[in-house]
């Protein structure tokens, strides 16, 4: 696979993943119309129909129109990848926001003709029994120190052939696997990508320990019932978090590893593809066994499901509600309320994380 | 053991939780020296304000229900529980009073309300969801 065919095979499939988060998911979720509570026995009327096929349409058009401009941007920048990667994903995402607030408008508009209201319980429950904190099962917090041990295997064998290691070494690769930059060898230059391991395993291990806390949501309807799903819910999603984890940890030791140790010729870059692919299983596993068990509708958010707690469909803010995160209205997860000012400054720590790994590496690699 | 909430009821919500948690420990479904959730947990979870959760293990903690302590948290009553004391018989009639005095003028017979007494008293001491029996 040459340089050329590669990176095109890169690109189309990053752009698939991002334009199914992008459109898809929102597409396939019945509860809520872009970002609009739909009661139960509304889902199925026609026009919320026509609204979703209005919405998908018009997203299609603004992907098709960002694919163009970048096989023109590629070919006028003369195989520039920053140029084909922004006029492919920027027009995009503005062609999704576009197309988001516009069908989002025609939801709201159905809401009002239909007199849609989100169904409110004034009810509440939670389970105070003494083994409430054994019931947080899942992967135990040990488990992370596979990661760890991982960890210091990969920087024990590098330091053991240190002297193999090419000076200057490479340090970036382009789509074919074949390096393109180095730098002078350094403790920071070869141990760069040790380093954003430690800090991923840091934010999995943060995640993992949030997980555990999270409050209760229990339907007032069916209190025994409810509690056995969700306690499914959080040991499976905390096994789906582990071995994502996991994976991501032996593809970055493996990556190390192979781009420092007595370095030849190129990365093969089909089995770093091949590591992108297994992570899927966790994933897929997780969905289908939320599927198999009814646990879809258990962790959605039951209390502050009103539209106009969730700005622009997307964002949960409220201010009466103490909590940081919330649960999502629609399949499971939680989201940040971002009232809380701390919300935000996570936000930002998330954020900051992958642009701070590019900066240490500019840094330490010059 | 779960609490239920109504928080549309007439009764106040830290007086549902604390009658709650006083049923648990009468039918023994919260035994003695168990330890509940914190403050915040509770509230969290209940999604309630913990002004309104501290206001119901603050007054249990006052009659002697539970004990606060600053390192393992909110447990029920290790030690004896509080008596049926002369202070809380004064009580009781109190609040019994004006319940019996509507029974009587809807014309309940002594009889029909003792019988409701005992069934009450069975069921609280044995919950049907622990399969106990009452009566």
């Amino acid at each position: 696979m040459n340089s050329v065919n590669s990176f095109a095979f890169l690109i189309a499939f990053i752009d698939l993943l991002w334009l199914f988060a992008l459109m898809g998911i929102p597409a396939l979720m019945t509860a809520t119309l872009l970002g609009v509570y739909v009661p139960k026995e509304e889902r199925r009327i026609p026009q919320v129909a026509r609204i979703r096929r209005s919405f998908l349409l018009l997203g299609a058009g603004s992907a098709l129109l960002g694919g163009i401009l970048s096989i023109l941007a590629y070919f006028l920048s003369k195989g520039s990848e920053g140029w084909t990667l922004a006029l492919l994903l920027i027009p995009q995402a503005l062609g999704f926001f576009v197309t988001w607030n516009f069908s989002r408008r025609q939801a709201l508009a159905l809401k009002a003709e239909r007199g849609w209201k989100v169904p409110q319980s004034s009810k509440r429950t939670a389970y105070i029994g003494s083994d409430r904190e054994s019931a947080a099962t899942g992967v135990s917090a040990w488990a992370y120190l596979l990661h760890i041990l991982v960890i210091l295997i990969t920087v024990a064998l590098v330091a053991l052939n240190w002297d193999r290691i090419p000076n200057p070494l490479p340090v970036h690769f382009d789509a074919a696997g074949l390096p393109d930059r180095y730098a002078e060898k350094s403790i920071g230059s070869v141990y760069t990508l040790t380093i954003l391991q430690s800090l991923l395993t840091a934010l999995f291990a943060g995640i993992h320990f949030s997980l555990r806390r999270m409050r209760q949501s229990l339907d007032p309807s069916d209190p025994q019932g409810s509690l056995r799903r969700q306690i499914q819910l959080r040991a499976s999603n905390s096994w789906m978090l582990f071995l994502i984890s996991l994976i991501a940890m032996i593809m970055f030791s493996w990556l190390q590893i192979r781009s420092t140790y007595d370095f030849r010729g190129t990365l093969p870059i089909g089995l770093a593809i091949a590591f992108l692919l297994l992570l899927t299983i966790p994933i897929v596993g997780f969905m289908i066994y939320i599927r198999r068990r009814g646990l879809e509708d258990e962790g959605i958010n039951r209390r502050h499901g009103e539209d106009r707690f969730w700005r622009g469909g997307m964002f949960y803010f409220n201010p009466q509600d103490p909590g940081l995160f919330a649960e999502k209205r629609t399949g499971f997860g939680w989201t940040f309320n971002f009232a809380r000012p701390t919300a935000w400054l996570l936000m930002t720590a998330v954020i900051m994380l992958p642009i701070a790994a590019v900066v240490a590496t500019t840094l330490f690699v010059g | 053991m779960f609490i239920e909430l109504d928080l549309q009821s007439e009764v106040p919500i830290y007086k549902q939780l604390a009658d709650q948690l006083i049923e648990g420990i009468a039918s023994g479904t919260l035994s003695s020296g168990q330890p509940l959730p914190s403050v915040r947990t509770l509230a969290a979870d209940l999604g309630i304000n913990l002004h309104t959760v501290n206001k119901a293990y603050q007054a249990l903690k006052q009659e002697g229900f539970l004990e606060i302590h600053r390192k393992q948290g909110v447990i029920v009553q290790p030690g004896a529980l509080p008596t049926a004391d002369s202070a809380f018989r004064e009580r009781l009639g109190r609040d019994l009073r004006p319940l019996i005095a509507e029974a009587v003028a809807r014309g309940m017979k002594e009889n029909e309300l003792q019988t409701l007494m005992t069934a009450l008293y069975g069921q609280v001491q044995n919950p049907s969801s622990q399969g106990g029996t009452s009566t």
